[in-house]
């Protein structure tokens, strides 16, 4: 049964705390963006840095480049389509769409295309635990997603920490396809395969997350 | 009589004011905001979920939303995108919530709906009926046929899962799914009516 009126709104006004205004969603997901990447690196380098040959790697091999740039494109679009989403009248850019699906394509295609070549693979900068270091940098970005969204009004929770996992996991996934050995199907099942089990733990959590606000939007009626 | 249209059309600039200023502290701002929010949004909902949802019950989850989300509004746009869209995520929400729970969404018959509507006149209760069945009449056909059912001939889920020829698992299954589907429709029409105005 919900409260009258004016007491319902009287304990709106009592309990406000203004925030000023946020961020615009541009500059929230280019911030999220650039910071994690940072963070990411850093903690890459201080467990163990890239590998020797990470540069020659890429020219000589242009879809191993075509697969990093395109996965840390789809992690950018990927906070810009979370942080759009909290806000309420903002979804829906079509060009968001068209070009996280281009994004999408282009990581693809260079994914299949290493699996499917006999490029020559190395062993060299291989790391103990690659898949773990993979879900850890990533679980580590979720607190500072997890400011912004509260302070929007995320409609769909599960869909936005399957996406917040995403956003965090392609970075620290494709920052491993520089600092871990170059072989396509290692980085399939031990780069990229970790981004699953991420987002089902992120809608795992989206799931509390929804419970959590209906019951704290439940008590304050 | 003053149309809802008329009603809010001049008085949007007026709240995206009182928003900018409530973003900067003003407590007395914001009381008023809340005050001239609350039966703007109860017309919205009265007007297009009159016996499907309780108004009072989404308007205040409505000004929840806006009252923890007031920071992602923009100031310098209109007031009137973000309030919409702020009225579409909680119908959507409260049929997610619905079909969820297994909660009644909508009364046993259809015809039921007049009932509740003790204090409105005829034409309105027409009104909510031919609404209803219009959202309903929009839904793909299994969905539609699981509603029409259980809601319309008022038939229980064991005796409609026969009629259908599927377990009753799965036709309440299709229920919950209708009733998520119902949301996005009347969201829908919420979005048309922004439009237009």
């Amino acid at each position: 049964m919900p409260k009258s009126k004016d007491t319902f709104i009287s304990e709106l006004v009592e309990s406000y705390k203004p925030t000023g205004r946020l961020w615009p969603s541009k500059v929230r997901a280019a911030v999220g963006f650039i910071g994690i990447l940072a963070a990411q690196i850093l903690m890459l380098f201080l467990v163990q840095p890239f590998r020797a040959m990470w540069w020659e790697d890429m020219l000589r091999h242009p879809h191993l480049g075509v697969e990093v740039v395109a996965g840390l494109a789809l992690s950018l679009l990927s906070f810009l389509y979370l942080f759009r989403s909290a806000v309420p009248g903002e979804t829906g850019g079509s060009w968001l769409r068209l070009l996280s699906g281009a994004a999408l394509g282009a990581f693809l295609a260079a994914l299949y295309f290493g699996l499917s070549s006999d490029t020559p693979t190395t062993a060299e900068g291989a790391r103990r635990g690659c898949e773990f270091e993979v879900i850890f940098y990533a679980l580590l970005a979720w607190p500072w997603l997890a400011f912004f969204l509260y302070r929007g009004l995320v409609q769909d929770w599960k869909r936005a920490g399957a996406v917040a996992a995403l956003a965090a996991g392609l970075i620290s996934s494709s920052l491993m396809q520089l600092a871990c050995m170059y072989n396509p199907w290692h980085a399939f099942f031990f780069h990229y395969l970790p981004l699953v089990v991420l987002m089902l733990v992120g809608i795992a959590a989206g799931s509390a997350a929804r419970g959590f606000v209906e019951n704290r939007n439940k008590s304050v009626k | 009589m003053t149309s809802g249209k008329d009603k809010y059309s001049s008085i949007f600039e007026r709240w995206q004011r009182l928003a900018a200023q409530s973003q900067a502290g003003d407590r007395q701002a914001y009381e008023s905001l809340l005050q001239e929010l609350y039966p703007f949004f109860q017309d919205l909902f009265s007007k297009k979920l009159r016996g499907v949802v309780d108004a009072d019950d989404v308007t205040q989850e409505s000004l929840i939303a806006v009252h923890r989300s007031l920071a992602s509004y923009d100031t310098r746009r209109s007031i009137k995108p973000w309030l919409y869209a702020i009225a579409r995520f909680k119908i959507v929400d409260h049929f997610r919530r619905v079909s969820r729970r297994k909660e009644q969404a909508l009364p046993d018959n259809l015809a039921d709906v007049t009932k509740a509507e003790g204090g409105a006149n005829s034409m309105e209760k027409g009104e909510t009926l031919a609404h209803l069945q219009e959202a309903i009449g929009r839904l793909p056909e299994s969905l539609r046929e699981a509603i029409q059912l259980t809601k319309v001939e008022g038939l229980s889920y064991a005796e409609a899962s026969r009629r259908v020829g599927v377990a009753e698992p799965a036709l309440r299954k299709r229920i919950s799914r209708a009733y998520k589907s119902l949301g996005d429709l009347f969201s829908q029409s919420l979005e048309k009516d922004s439009a237009e105005e």
